[in-house]
């Protein structure tokens, strides 16, 4: 009977298989890795270049440096002057971003495929040469602090998740804030800019994605020439700072203006090149993603909250595992909290029924397909892959690791990680402008 | 953190029509079929082979329009409760069938229509298309679903003012439009709370019926198969009546300047928009404002970005926004910055506009426009079966079709100066403007005063978007 089962299920199952990504690999003298995807049913391209240094490569004093330099990126080179990198790009059809996390600094590009060799050319210039003057490095860290008010001090989220992870991690770098603490950005220095620039903006430190219409000739032909003579440096020294073992539950209180509170749940799991990590997937996937995800049903179907999510995001270094709630007006922070955690223990105490593990799955894989809708997306996930991975040809084991997760390893993987003494719990707690006048904190 | 706030991670176009974004080339919109069903369902099918994926999009005429201006939030609110239950489906069946498929689903309510998008795996489409027909013939409102729901839709309302930014535009909308003025309708606690179960059921049975329906696939899937699955699907789908339109003309300028001053005592910044009346979606002019908008506040390099982020370091980001709706709206500069630097920012904006006024723009930054619009708009339009599907969604609202997107790039290439400089004197004015701004009133209020005689002042703290001296 059982065997019948499984067999029904293993029909249902999303297979991915026929979608396998091609990607050609070089790499330049100077180290530079260069990965092609070609995609020729339109005249467009992507180039995206991830240098491997984020805020994890900063020291305290100069937290957020990684983000205002990715903003200095755009303020002048030695052939592309001053704006001119928006300019030009602009006027030949393309456009352009750019965003740092933790662990990486990423430039985007969006470009119709005549302006290729206009965008190696720009993006060379500036690895190489770029200018940072005084004058631009003032108006910017202005720039950085309007992003830092929109984004953090204004938003109940942005603070909240700011001082969960500050109390999350004693030790590890990746306790700052991307976007610097406001103290630091008032203070770097042009020197420490330069230092900066030299070491994370390195080639060698740098994997670059092309993807869309071109062939690997044209892409190397332009690599060579553009992106090759740019002399290597020496890479970031490594981060030796590994977080100690937690050994015991953290809490933090935010009192902040705002409409509702908000709690953030954050466990410690390994960085993402684990064989855990697919079953950590797995199980945010079981309990927040779609309607029918135990979080969902429970609480906000069950009206203790308008929002509850968990998920894990990727990490060079052992990262988070993390779950936000919103809680609804009348619910009680402890409330909605008793609840959550009463369902991560059920995933740890019972084993997951076999047709909703392979929900989860198929939710999932039918997520990765969905990944590869654009040249974009695709250039995000193969460079994702590629630092994050251990390579970007694991992309086309992503199935494998998926269907491999059974139900022991989901029991296993939450008892190990979602405990009691691996949690760091924050709190969002409204105030009101009456409130906060009387500065009474806790003490009634 | 991103550096910018303009142009969100776009891709590149996926179908192979486009051969070439050079100066000669086209836009092409891919092949797409449009049939009625006997009961008046519209069928849109645009066959796209690329990821094995369909978007079926089930759009119902009305949106926020349609709304009784007491109710406001009614026509989402009854979409959003598809999602909890049929005659055949509870809410939780529903969700866990979904979910298995590994199908995404979401509601979305604009000022013309409601949608519901179902996202399947090729292989599920026909499965799609029946659950779809069942929310869409069956929804059954059951009590306790819509008590939640309602209590929800409250609790989301009041959680808006925690983003300053979505604050302030509902505020800004409501004291812009005039009063009935469908647009200034904007959904809040008070609206929110008068709505009853019996209006959500009259609702749904007056506009979810076959002759203000359209049912639209885009994807990888069998044409004629999917045709016939929808139309045994669809076919038994109550006739009912189609969805008037509201007739509304042109928003008139007001006579004089007008200010609001929604009081946040704890913002550290101030957030504003600058507003006027625009133009309706097909607006002959529609083309030679967006070159225009492109270049004042529509991209990184713009006017309005240019002086006041990048020269002045006042702002994280400044844009510019054109309204493109059925009826006319508006034309918004929007920004945000330091508390003290409020009047600063704001003056700057207004003096970038008065140059945009004085100076138009020359050959050289029309040129620049028309190959930036023309080189995003594959993958802003076309790119994805979403993207299309909301495309072909639009022309149901406006009456537009393939000519709308086909003859896109020639109407782009026939804009002259002369234009640009036509449309700016009409919509890129100076005089009697709308500002709408929200911050720490007790620092800005005396000076910001300057900009209009009598501003109006609210509290953010006030349940609901209430604002109400008289306009």
């Amino acid at each position: 009977m059982a065997i019948r089962i499984l067999a029904a299920l293993a029909l249902l199952a999303i297979s991915c298989a026929a979608q396998t990504v091609a990607v050609k690999q070089h790499v330049l003298d100077n180290g530079m890795k260069i990965l092609i995807h070609e995609d020729h049913d339109v005249p467009n391209v992507v180039m995206y270049l991830f240098f491997k240094v984020g805020s994890r490569n900063e020291q305290p004093g100069t937290t957020g440096i990684s983000h205002f330099f990715e903003h200095m990126m755009f303020n002048g080179a030695k052939k592309y002057g001053p704006k001119q990198f928006d300019i030009v790009l602009e006027k030949a059809g393309g456009r352009n971003n750019a965003y740092t996390t933790r662990d990486l600094t990423v430039y985007t590009d969006f470009f119709p495929t005549s302006a290729l060799e206009l965008m190696f050319d720009m993006e060379a210039d500036r690895i190489t040469d770029l200018s940072l003057t005084p004058g631009m490095v003032l108006s910017e860290r202005e720039v950085v602090y309007s992003e830092r008010r929109l984004r953090v001090d204004n938003s109940p989220f942005g603070t909240l998740y700011e001082q969960t992870n500050a109390v999350a991690y004693t030790a590890h770098p990746y306790q700052w804030p991307v976007i610097g603490w406001a103290s630091d950005i008032e203070g770097w220095t042009r020197g420490e800019l330069e230092h900066y620039y030299k070491m994370g903006y390195a080639p060698n430190n740098c994997t670059v994605v092309v993807s869309g219409d071109v062939t690997e000739e044209q892409v190397m032909k332009l690599a060579k020439q553009h992106f090759e003579p740019i002399p290597k440096q020496d890479p970031p020294p490594p981060v030796r700072t590994v977080e100690p073992v937690q050994a015991g539950e953290r809490r933090v209180k935010v009192y902040h203006q705002a409409q509702l509170p908000l709690q953030m749940f954050s466990w410690h799991v390994p960085a993402t090149p684990d064989a855990d990590t697919p079953v950590l997937e797995v199980l945010g996937a079981l309990l927040s993603q779609g309607r029918s995800s135990r979080l969902y049903r429970r609480m906000v179907d069950g009206e203790l909250a308008l929002q509850a999510e968990c998920g894990g995001e990727e990490s060079i270094d052992p990262g988070q595992f993390i779950c936000i709630v919103a809680p609804r007006t009348g619910v009680e922070p402890e409330t909605s909290e008793r609840a959550l955690l009463e369902e991560i223990e059920k995933l740890r105490a019972d084993a997951t029924p076999a047709k909703e593990l392979q929900k989860a799955k198929n939710q999932l894989l039918a997520d990765y397909y969905r990944e590869l809708k654009t040249i974009a997306n695709k250039a995000n996930f193969i460079g994702n892959y590629e630092v994050f991975h251990g390579g970007w040809e694991k992309v086309n084991g992503y199935e494998a690791s998926i269907q491999a997760v059974s139900a022991e390893d989901v029991q296993r993987v939450a008892k190990k990680y979602l405990t009691e003494r691996n949690r760091t719990v924050g709190t969002l707690i409204p105030e009101t402008e009456q409130e906060e006048s009387q500065q009474g904190g806790e003490g009634k | 953190m991103t550096r910018k706030t303009f142009g969100k991670l776009l891709g590149g176009v996926l179908f192979a029509s486009v051969l070439s974004l050079s100066a000669n080339a086209q836009l092409k919109l891919p092949q797409y079929t449009k049939t009625k069903l006997d009961n008046g369902v519209s069928v849109v099918l645009m066959p796209k082979n690329d990821v094995p994926l369909v978007t079926l999009m089930l759009l119902v005429k009305g949106g926020g329009e349609s709304d009784p201006a007491q109710m406001a939030g009614l026509a989402d609110i009854t979409n959003d409760l598809l999602l909890r239950g049929t005659t055949n489906r509870t809410a939780e069946q529903l969700a866990a069938e979904i979910d298995f498929l590994g199908a995404t689903i979401g509601t979305g309510s604009d000022t013309a229509s409601n949608t519901v998008t179902l996202e399947v795996l090729s292989k599920d489409v026909t499965q799609g298309v029946e659950i779809l027909a069942d929310m869409a013939r069956n929804a059954n409102f059951d009590k306790d679903e819509v008590a939640k729901e309602l209590a929800r839709a409250l609790d989301s309302a009041k959680s808006v003012k925690d983003n300053k930014q979505a604050a302030l535009s509902r505020y800004a909308t409501k004291f812009f439009y005039p009063q009935g003025h469908p647009y200034g309708v904007v959904a809040d606690e008070l609206t929110i709370g008068r709505i009853q179960r019996d209006n959500i059921v009259d609702y749904y049975q007056r506009m979810y019926v076959g002759s203000n329906a359209t049912v639209i696939a885009v994807g990888a899937f069998d044409a004629k198969a999917l045709q016939a699955a929808i139309a045994k699907s669809f076919g038994p789908m109550r006739k009912g009546q189609a969805y008037t339109w509201v007739k509304q003309g042109p928003i008139a300028r007001k006579t004089a300047p007008s200010l609001l001053l929604v009081d946040d005592p704890q913002s550290t910044q101030t957030y504003f928009q600058i507003m006027q009346p625009g133009l309706d979606a097909t607006s002959k002019d529609r083309v030679a404002v967006e070159l225009v908008n492109t270049l004042f506040g529509g991209r990184f390099t713009s006017m309005l970005n240019d002086a006041l982020r990048v020269n002045a370091g006042l702002t994280y980001g400044a844009n510019s926004t054109v309204q493109e709706r059925r009826l006319p709206g508006a034309v918004a500069i929007s920004t945000f910055t330091a508390t003290k630097t409020t009047v600063a920012a704001i003056d700057m904006a207004l003096d970038v506009l008065k140059k945009l006024r004085e100076k138009g723009i020359d050959e050289e930054q029309l040129a620049s426009a028309k190959a930036y619009v023309k080189g995003g708009s594959p993958t802003k339009l076309l790119e994805t079966n979403d993207q299309l599907a909301a495309l072909l969604g639009g022309f149901e609202v406006t009456g537009q079709g393939r000519e709308h997107i086909d003859s896109y790039f020639a109407r782009i290439d026939a804009v002259t100066v002369a234009d640009a400089k036509r449309v700016i004197d009409t919509y890129y004015r100076s005089d009697n403007l709308v500002f709408a701004l929200l911050g720490q009133k007790s620092a800005i209020a005396a000076e910001t005063a300057k900009y209009a005689t009598s501003p109006v002042v609210v509290e953010l703290s006030v349940p609901g978007v209430v604002i109400n001296a008289a306009k």
